[in-house]
Formats: C-alpha cells, structure tokens, sequence
C-alpha cells in the first residue's frame, strides 16, 4: 500500500526552481535512499514532506490523506518523524527528557489533555531503551551541550524513533561522524526499516547508502533523475552524470 | 493591624499578577512587556461592575473573562512575531490601552473611576479574596508545570521549531499560555481596583508592565517560588522606601539589567547553584 505520494511538487526560492515537478512514491515497510549532489534540493523535497515549507505546486498524500497544508506538528501526529541534518536538540533538558516528550507526542496533543496528565515515568523508560537502542545509553542524564556531535546525530534519530512513525525521514545522519562511527549508524538505520516502518534515507556518503539501502532515487537541480534497485541506479548513465558529470557518462 | 492587611494584600496580588506574567515568560518563553494591559482591562471590568452592584467575587469572572479574551487576540500576534519583535509588539499593547481608555468618558478617560466601592467585610474580606485567588493560581501553575503540559512548554520555550518536529502543537500551547497568564491578571487587577478603590490610565502603563517584568526575572523567570518570593519582596519595597517609589522605573530597571547581567536565572538559579555547591 502507498505509504507517501508526492505529487507533483514544484518549489521556487524568488527565482531560483529548487524542486521542479518532482513525484516521488514509497510503500510500507520500504527503505528508500535518496541522494544528489549539493544543490540537488533534496533538502527541500524532504521540508515539503514535513512541511516546513509549502510547495508552490503540487500535493503531498501521506497514509491516503492529502497532508499538502496540514503544520508540521500534526503531520508528525500523524506518523512523520524527522531527524534532522543539522542537531536541533533541547539544551535545557537531559538526554532522556529529549527523547521523552517525543515519546509522549499522544499526550500533548491537545494542551488541556496535558494538563489533566502527569507522570513521564513510561516515557523515560522508553526513552532510556532507546537511548540504549542507538548506543548513546551512557549519557542519559548528560544535557546535549556537553556531549560531541556523534551523540547529538543519535539522540535526533532516538527522538524520532519515539514519536513511533509509519515514515522516517532522515536528513544526513551519517554526516559528520567518522568512518567507523558511520558504519555502525549505517547498520541501526538498516535495522528501523520494517514492522510497519519505512525510511527515506537522504545521504552523501554513497559508499554507506550503496551497502544498506535496496532501493535508490536520484534527484540532481530539483529534478527527479532515476529510480530503482540500489545497483541499477549506480550503473545508469543518470547516476553517473549527476555524481561524475556529462564525459563520464 | 489594618496597615499589615494592606501590606499583605498589595503582596498577595503582585503575586498573582507576577505569577500569571510567569505563565507566558517564564513557562512558554514568550517576552511580554505589555502585560499591565490585562491588568488595566481586569480591574476596569470589576471596577465598573461593582459600581453597578455585582460582588466583587462575581466581578472577579468576567473581569478574567475579558481580559483572557484580549489575551487571545494578543496571543494570535505571538504567532507571527518573535523574541525582541514580540517585546516590541506587546510594550505596544501597553500604550494602545492606556491610548483607548484616556479618551472613553464611560471609563472615566484622564481622571479615572474613583469611589470604588468596599467590598463584604472590608479590607480582611478583600484580603481573604486575594489570597484564596493567589493560591488557587499558585496551584494552577504547580500543576502545569508538574503536568505534560508543561512539559510541552519547556519545549516551546527551548526552541520552538524543534518542538514541532516532536509533534507540539506550538501555536495551540501559545495561545492558552497567553489565555490563561492574561486572565490571571485581569483577575488581579480586579483585585487591585479595589484594594486602592481609585483607577486611572496610568495604573496600567508601561511603568507597571515593566515592574512585573523585574519581579519574573529577579525571581528567576519560569520558577515558580522565585517569582512568588520576588513579586512579594519587590512589591512592597515602594511602601518602606520612599526612593524605590519616586524611581520606580529606574530601579525596576536596574534591578532587570542587574540580573540579566550577572545572574540571568535570578534568585530561584542562585538557589540552586548554592545547594548544588553545599550538597557537592
């Protein structure tokens, strides 16, 4: 069944097209990467998901409900996780309360109902598995200002593996870490897809995504390039045009 | 002992006025230098309906009411502006209501409503009043915070785009901060109105915005008994000394740059740092 649609989506920044009439399909339980070089708009497709931004054309259908003008908040509700490419955490709370309130999304989803609810006792329970899960455990009571980038990278997957979603969108996750912590990141993202769960990985390190990711998409200046089995792109003359330039294919 | 009951009362709504201020600053993070305004809108309210007879208690709700209600309105420019554009936007409320309220004849324009009356048993009765509103409203704010929603908060104050993405309804979580802050201080403004028993625009002008302002920081803006020790400190220094009332504004100011500057998260932050230290 179709999990997300993009249909169509144009976004322009003044004059400049970054996404142009860009479709792009998942199904459920899929693990779809999704690279392009810098400039690709990628970045943008993945706002105009979230909805971050408003496409200027086009619609986004998210489990059969057309989410195109819905805030970023319900479609998250609705079962949208976001890990972000650059670390947004909260400073003023610990590692498990980060990931906490993203755990009880259902009890602050109408303000009077929070206030009728206390007790975060579950919440950072499941917190504290998850912080175990993506192996930052150790700095549960740490706040994110003393902690290295590699923590940081992990806690936004942790706190977007809490909302529990249908769909995760993650925004360069290997970015930043080295060699061998990006293996090991590489590995539990291949591990979330299931269950009910699909990811929509965007990457530049094509050597990661290659080894873990079944399917790929390509986009290059907003347009959507190729689409198929992970060694079927990496061999087409798009993929290599976008990535080495128009000689090499 | 009528001087004390005076004391304690002037105490006992700067608390509550304090505290519902602490609502929208100190728990949802959102800058408001405007909130005499609620203040002003509350205690005309009850003022003009007591003078037609209603009991103050009564006068108490629709005084909330309203200015809850012009809350929201201010509330919806919260969600556009931000940070030192939303300061600006709210010390503008300040003087678009004493602007409003200098020129309506029904509200007393330049000289006020004077002859407010007493209400049921006298200054005790009124006092009695206050406190029960100030505690109901301590309790209030002990819930939120102990609440999810408040947790929420804590998220929209930190950063509010990163509480979207874990699914906050951030404009909703504004709104009712600014509802329930404004109410609070239509409900003791009311209050005040009838402890002086005389009203006029410059009650409620940006003087008094910004005395409130001193109390949430110098108490450490988002906690609770901070505030409450501050507001309650801070309120009755003009009655002891002579100097804080003819320079209100200058040592209110001081006393913000001071903390701001050296101790940005008031007495409540000393507090902690001094336990910290002496339990290490």
């Amino acid at each position: 069944m179709t999990l997300l649609r993009v249909e169509n989506a144009s976004v322009r920044f003044g004059g400049v097209v970054a996404v142009d009439d860009v479709s792009l399909d998942m199904d459920e339980d899929r693990f779809l990467g999704f690279i392009g070089p810098n400039g690709a708009g990628k970045t943008t497709l993945m706002r105009v998901i979230t909805g971050v931004l408003r496409p200027w054309r086009g619609r986004v259908i998210f489990r059969g409900e057309e989410v195109t003008r819905w805030p970023v908040d319900r479609r998250i509700r609705f079962g949208l996780a976001l890990a972000q490419q650059i670390v947004r955490p909260l400073a003023s709370m610990s590692l498990t309360d980060n990931v906490a309130i993203a755990a009880g999304v259902h009890r602050t989803a109408s303000p009077l109902a929070a206030l009728l609810g206390s007790g975060r006792g579950a919440e950072r329970g499941k917190a504290k598995e998850l912080l175990e899960f993506v192996g930052i455990g150790d700095a549960a009571d740490a706040r994110p200002g003393e902690l290295p980038l590699g923590y940081l990278k992990r806690l936004e997957v942790a706190r977007a593996l809490a909302l529990e979603p249908k769909l995760l969108l993650l925004d360069e996750p290997l970015a930043g870490l080295n060699q061998a912590e990006a293996r090991v990141m590489a590995d539990l993202i291949a591990s979330l897809v299931g269950n009910g769960r699909s990811v929509l990985l965007i990457e530049h390190n094509i050597r990661e995504v290659a080894r873990i990711c079944p399917e790929l998409y390509v986009q290059d200046n907003g347009r959507g390039l190729v689409r198929g089995p992970a060694a079927e792109v990496m061999a087409s003359p798009e993929f290599r045009r976008a990535y080495l330039g128009e000689q090499a294919a | 002992m009528a001087y004390e009951i005076a004391v304690l009362t002037t105490m006992s709504i700067a608390i509550l006025f304090a505290l519902s201020l602490n609502v929208i600053t100190g728990f949802c993070g959102q800058v408001s230098l405007g909130h005499a305004a609620f203040y002003g809108i509350g205690a005309y309210t009850a003022a003009l309906l007591t003078k037609a007879g209603t009991p103050l208690a009564l006068a108490l709700l629709p005084a909330a009411a309203l200015a809850g209600a012009a809350g929201f309105v201010v509330g919806m420019a919260s969600l556009r502006v931000r940070h030192d554009f939303l300061a600006i936007t709210t010390m503008g409320v300040t003087f678009l209501f004493v602007g409003i309220v200098r020129k309506q004849e029904a509200l007393g324009g330049e000289v006020g409503i004077s002859g407010i009356p007493s209400v049921a048993f006298g200054r005790p009765g009124l006092l009695a009043l206050a406190l029960v509103c100030t505690i109901l409203f301590v309790l209030l704010a002990v819930r939120i915070r102990r609440s999810w929603m408040g947790f929420a908060y804590e998220s929209v104050a930190d950063d509010e785009d990163t509480a979207r993405v874990l699914g906050i309804d951030v404009p909703r979580y504004k709104l009712w901060a600014f509802v329930i802050g404004t109410a609070g201080a239509g409900v003791a403004g009311g209050l005040y109105a009838h402890h002086i028993r005389f009203i006029w625009p410059d009650s409620f002008g940006f003087v008094e915005s910004v005395t409130v302002l001193a109390m949430v920081i110098v108490g450490g803006i988002g906690s609770i008994w901070g505030v409450v020790l501050a507001a309650g400190v801070l309120s009755v220094l003009p009655l002891w000394l002579q100097f804080v009332d003819d320079y209100k504004l200058l040592v209110y100011g001081a006393l913000i740059f001071l903390t701001m500057r050296l101790a940005p998260d008031g007495i409540a932050g000393l507090a902690r740092r001094l336990a910290a230290r002496l339990t290490r």
